[in-house]
């Protein structure tokens, strides 16, 4: 990636859906750059189209106008399949409702990233162990999600979301299903960790406390993306 | 109105009408199969009984004596002693068109005037006046001038592609002879079926059968009550000794029992398909509780009581199922059209000649499919509304609540389904019952003790795989075997009924080869002779060739030993019996392998003819059926009336399921005057040249012998052909269940693509491809394909051991040698993998094309 290339950039991006009165407009014109290692809060009433700016950026969906870039990949321009391996490499999730796979142990969560980059053997299995000493669950590996508390849960899709070491983190209400003081707990080892790794993020949230943790809000109003303030230092 | 809480039923199950269509389409399989060999069952039986109304009339007893029939001065004595109640000379043989493999007529020569008093045929009704309806077909016969004349139905003469005026060649039990196409006969009436009917002149018929002087029967028609009775006893009274008067009815029943125990393993069969149906009805409507979950919580919470939640449930199992048994219903009709031609030629091969020309859709026989679809739907349903309506509303709410509880039932289900088991298979092996419905009872516990064990068993199974697997390697297969556990209420069902099916093919797929092993090994001792001789060019069954034929193969170059056979079928007081006599050098007893009775003792009073009560050899199911022991006495009719033998000897046969006797040539031409022979063996002497002798007696056959000139290797291929030709009907019903189990997989996993949606979505969202989605979710398929062969194979053991060892004993009292294929075991497992794979195929195929996006949905 070429330095001077900002990680997000969206020029002129338009997205919507038919609707029976005719075309509504989630997405009108909205451009955007993020610079790599910034951390952009989104906010916005429910339905504003915060969801489907994720999806974009993600390359899970393909907006009808304009471009999206992601580290100087047009992503509009690829295939289905080149934007799942784009994914795969380059950004990290995390859920409002945690989404593990319940199948799997906690380490065998945080190993699936990078068994799906041809990533393993040892240096994996230290990824593993140091990422959860990173999000206090050292130990946790061979458990199984559903024993797991809600905070807990989420810390550990926080590991899976940095394990690969992408360079975009996509962090959707991630407090959303918790409570106050275990939201607070795992939105400050967030902000920690995307800072302490150099991730840029981009964090969707209604909590003007976690808005608060990134470098720069923005607000989805009518389809445009406006700067509301700027984020506490 | 309907209430709301049902209406959002049935909107789920329109929302998921992939899968409503699948469980659907497996009830309409199930019924379908259940109606269609019910319909190919009674269509025969109908068959049989209006071919045998349109031979027997308006008659109700006849007289016979031996399989030569009577000398017709019989009647005439009859007539002239005063007999007051209406009689007719018959005379009645099987016929086969030369050059027409498989076209036969039963063949009937009837007195013009007497006929008038039978209504046989539709020739006219009953009792009609001889000179009033002189005109008509009867007329015809009576005004015979020509020689040969006869009269085939509109259906035959179609068939055959003949007018009147042409001539037919026919094969005759002794012989060829011809015949010229007269006219055509009436309609067949609903009743009666005259389309497998030849119609002949009584002396014609003679003539042509070289009978000159004889009949086969004499028709009687009694009144019904006391004046039938006493007129019957009048009759018996006059007849010379050596005849007997026996009632029409019992002769059709003979020929229906006959069937019964071929028909009765269709049923069940076909009742293994409904059983594997109603796994996938239980499989939805659990699926649909389950989803509905988070809804049926809400609706107990805002006042919808257990009752109302129980009823709505059963209302849409009552749906499901009217859906599908009316499907069913449309599916086993033209099923059955296909099925009815393979029972046809069974009935044919193995036990009489019948032309089924149409299907008999009673309304009974529709209503116990419909009444079967829907019972069984409920019944399936049952336990999901259970659960439904029992669960308090905080625990509804809950969606893992299932899983769990299932986790905790699986050791328990285990337990008493290996108890089950435990009971079961021994009782069913060595209980002395003779009746076969305990043992079909038993099969299905079998089968259901087999479903109870499959949830310890995947779990296990699973649990032993993710623990070989090396830590940290092989994700896929890990998530794979795990979610196979996780959501065990379905993919436990799934397992089950896959497991039902394979375990149901393997079971008669082992039943079979274990049959065919022993019939094989029986041939082989039995054909001891190098080549053998028959009646040739299509002849009917009892067909012979004349005695003049032994001494000329006797004398030709390099011929050891001629053996004649000579086989006819005998009367008993309970129904007919296959006898075959034959001199029993020592050649011929080392093809025989006796069960009971002293071999040195049993042949030296076979060979006795001077013996006061002359010796036969049972065969095994004669004995099995009759009950019979060594020492004990038979009565059969001979020519000279009713006469014991005693059994000697039992001998293992495979080839009647109805039973035969051997007897010693001269002991049988004492008793009855039947000349010729119905099969030659020949023994060669060392060093003779087989093929030349083929070419030698081949050579004898002339227009009116044609010969059938068979060695011993291509009497094995054949008699090995109608084996298999027997278990076609078996092959397609086994194929059937097996594609109503694939119904049932594929429907679970759609289940489980509904319920995973979420789980996918995050894959994809993570960067799996669709391709690794579909893997993932392929490997899942493969592992309970896996599980149900693994279990399949034990299961289908021990049906198969109870199919060899109690149900052919029971139903054909045969013996049969257990013999374990292990290409079939391994067919099974193959086939188990490749069944699941295919079931998965879509639901993986639509499992890979989940939208990311879905994973950013809220609940």
């Amino acid at each position: 990636m070429n330095g001077a290339e900002p990680m997000v950039r969206l020029v002129g991006v338009r997205h919507g859906y038919a609707e029976p009165g005719g075309w509504h407009a989630v997405l009108d014109d909205a451009t955007l750059t993020i610079p790599a290692g910034e951390a952009v809060a989104l906010v916005g009433r429910s339905g504003s189209g915060k969801s489907t700016l994720l999806n974009l950026i993600s390359g899970i969906d393909r907006p009808q106008a304009g471009t999206v870039t992601i580290g100087g990949v047009d992503i509009t321009a690829l295939s289905e399949r080149e934007r799942t391996l784009l994914r795969r490499r380059r950004i990290g999730f995390v859920f409002q409702f945690f989404n593990l796979l319940p199948t799997l142990t906690v380490a065998e969560n945080l190993r699936l990233p990078l068994q799906l980059l041809g990533r393993g053997g040892a240096a994996a299995d230290r990824a593993v162990t140091e990422l959860l000493e990173a999000v206090d669950l050292a130990g946790y590996g061979p458990r199984f999600p559903d024993t797991l508390s809600g905070g807990e849960q989420q810390r550990v899709a926080v590991a899976r979301a940095l394990i690969h070491e992408p360079d975009l983190i996509l962090a959707d209400e991630p407090t959303g299903n918790l409570d106050p003081a275990t939201g607070n707990r795992v939105a400050e080892m967030l902000d920690r960790l995307v800072r302490q790794f150099g991730k840029t993020l981009i964090l969707v949230t209604h909590s003007p406390d976690l808005a608060r943790h990134a470098d720069r809000i923005l607000r989805l109003q009518d389809g445009r993306l406006v700067a509301e303030a700027p984020a506490a230092a | 109105m309907i209430p709301l809480h049902i209406q959002a039923g049935w909107r789920h199950l329109i929302r998921h009408r992939w899968l409503t269509l699948l469980s659907v389409v497996g009830i309409a399989l199930g019924v379908g199969v259940v109606i269609a060999v019910d319909l190919a069952s009674t269509s025969a039986r109908l068959a049989l009984k209006t071919s045998m109304a349109a031979v027997v009339g308006a008659a109700t007893h006849q007289i016979l004596a031996g399989p030569e029939g009577l000398p017709e001065t019989v009647y005439r004595d009859l007539r002239l002693g005063g007999a007051r109640v209406p009689l007719a000379p018959v005379i009645e043989a099987t016929v086969s068109v030369a050059d027409r493999p498989g076209h036969s007529f039963r063949l009937l020569g009837v007195d013009g005037t007497a006929e008038f008093a039978f209504g046989r045929g539709q020739m006219g009704p009953a009792g009609g006046d001889p000179d009033a309806d002189g005109a008509g077909l009867l007329g015809a016969i009576r005004g015979v001038t020509q020689p040969g004349q006869a009269w085939i139905s509109a259906q035959a003469a179609a068939a055959l592609k003949v007018t009147p005026g042409d001539r037919l060649v026919l094969r005759l039990p002794l012989g060829q002879g011809t015949v010229t196409v007269a006219g055509v006969l009436p309609d067949s009436g609903t009743d009666r079926d005259l389309s497998g009917l030849m119609l002949m002149d009584i002396a014609a018929a003679q003539e042509l059968l070289a009978m000159p002087g004889r009949i086969s029967r004499i028709d009687v028609r009694l009144p019904e009550g006391a004046a039938g009775e006493a007129a019957l006893a009048t009759l018996q009274a006059r007849l010379p000794p050596g005849l007997r008067v026996e009632t029409t009815g019992s002769r059709v029943r003979a020929m229906e029992g006959m069937t019964r125990a071929f028909e009765f393993n269709l049923m069940a069969m076909s009742l293994l398909a409904l059983v594997v149906g109603l796994y996938l009805i239980y499989n939805t409507l659990s699926f649909a509780v389950v989803q509905r979950r988070p809804l049926l919580g809400v609706l107990r919470t805002v006042g919808v009581t257990r009752a109302q939640v129980f009823r709505a449930i059963l209302v849409e199992a009552l749906l499901l199922g009217a859906a599908g048994t009316l499907l069913g219903l449309l599916l086993g009709t033209a099923l059955a059209q296909f099925l009815v031609g393979l029972v046809g030629r069974t009935i044919n091969d193995i036990y009489y000649t019948l032309q089924i020309s149409q299907l008999a859709l009673s309304p009974w026989g529709l209503t116990k499919g419909v009444l079967l679809g829907l019972s069984g739907s409920v019944l399936a349903a049952l336990p999901a509304a259970w659960e439904a309506a029992r669960t308090p509303p905080r625990r509804v709410l809950n969606r893992s609540d299932l899983e769990a509880r299932m986790r905790r039932l699986v050791p328990r289900l285990a337990a008493f389904g290996l108890l089950l088991a435990a009971v079961v298979l021994p009782a069913l092996l060595v209980w002395p019952s003779r009746s076969l419905l305990p043992v079909y009872a038993g099969l299905v516990a079998l089968v259901l003790a087999a479903s109870l064990v499959v949830p310890a068993l995947t779990v296990g199974l699973m649990a032993l795989l993710t623990r070989v697997l090396p830590a940290g390697r092989a994700l896929l297969l890990r998530m794979a075997a795990r979610g196979v556990v996780r959501s065990l209420s379905r993919t436990g069902l799934a397992i089950a009924a896959l497991t039902v099916a394979l375990s149901t093919a393997v079971g008669v797929g082992t039943m079979i080869h274990s049959f065919r092993d022993s019939v094989s090994t029986w041939l082989e001792r039995t054909l001891s002779a190098q080549i053998y001789v028959s009646p040739g060019g299509g002849a009917p069954r009892g067909a012979r060739l004349p005695d003049s034929l032994l001494p000329t193969l006797a004398a030709l170059p390099g011929m050891a030993e001629v053996v004649g056979i000579r086989a006819a079928s005998i009367d008993t007081p309970d129904g007919p019996v296959g006898v075959s006599a034959a001199t029993f050098r020592p050649s011929l007893r080392g093809a025989l392998q006796l069960l009971g009775g002293d071999p040195a003792r049993a042949f030296a009073a076979l060979a006795d003819a001077a013996r006061e009560v002359p010796a036969v050899l049972a065969s095994e199911p004669l004995a099995w059926h009759r009950q019979l022991k060594v020492g004990d006495r038979l009565q059969l009719a001979t020519d000279r009336g009713w006469r014991a033998f005693e059994v000697v000897g039992i001998y293992q046969d495979f080839g009647s399921d109805q039973g035969h006797l051997l007897m010693d040539e001269r002991v049988f031409l004492q008793h009855w005057q039947r000349p010729g022979v119905t099969g030659i063996g020949l023994y060669l002497a060392p060093g003779a040249d087989e093929s030349a002798l083929v070419s030698q007696i081949q050579a004898l056959a002339t227009p009116d012998m044609p010969l059938s000139v068979m060695r011993t290797a291509g009497i094995l291929a054949f008699s090995l052909q109608i084996f298999d030709r027997t278990f076609a009907v078996t092959g397609v019903l086994r194929l059937l269940t097996l594609i109503v189990s694939l119904v049932g997989v594929t429907s679970a996993l759609m289940a489980l693509q509904l319920e995973r949606t979420r789980e996918c979505a995050v894959l994809r969202a993570l960067g799996m491809t669709p391709g690794q989605v579909r893997r993932w979710v392929t490997l899942q398929t493969a592992l309970m394909g896996t599980v149900a062969g693994l279990l399949a194979v034990p299961v289908g053991l021990a049906l198969a051991a109870v199919l060899t060892g109690a149900v052919n004993q029971r139903a054909f009292g045969w013996t049969i040698a257990f013999k374990v294929a292990p290409e079939l075991l391994l067919q099974a497992l193959v086939l188990a993998v490749l069944a699941a794979l295919i079931a998965g195929a879509y639901p993986a195929w639509r499992m890979g094309r989940t939208p990311p996006a879905l994973a950013l949905r809220e609940d």
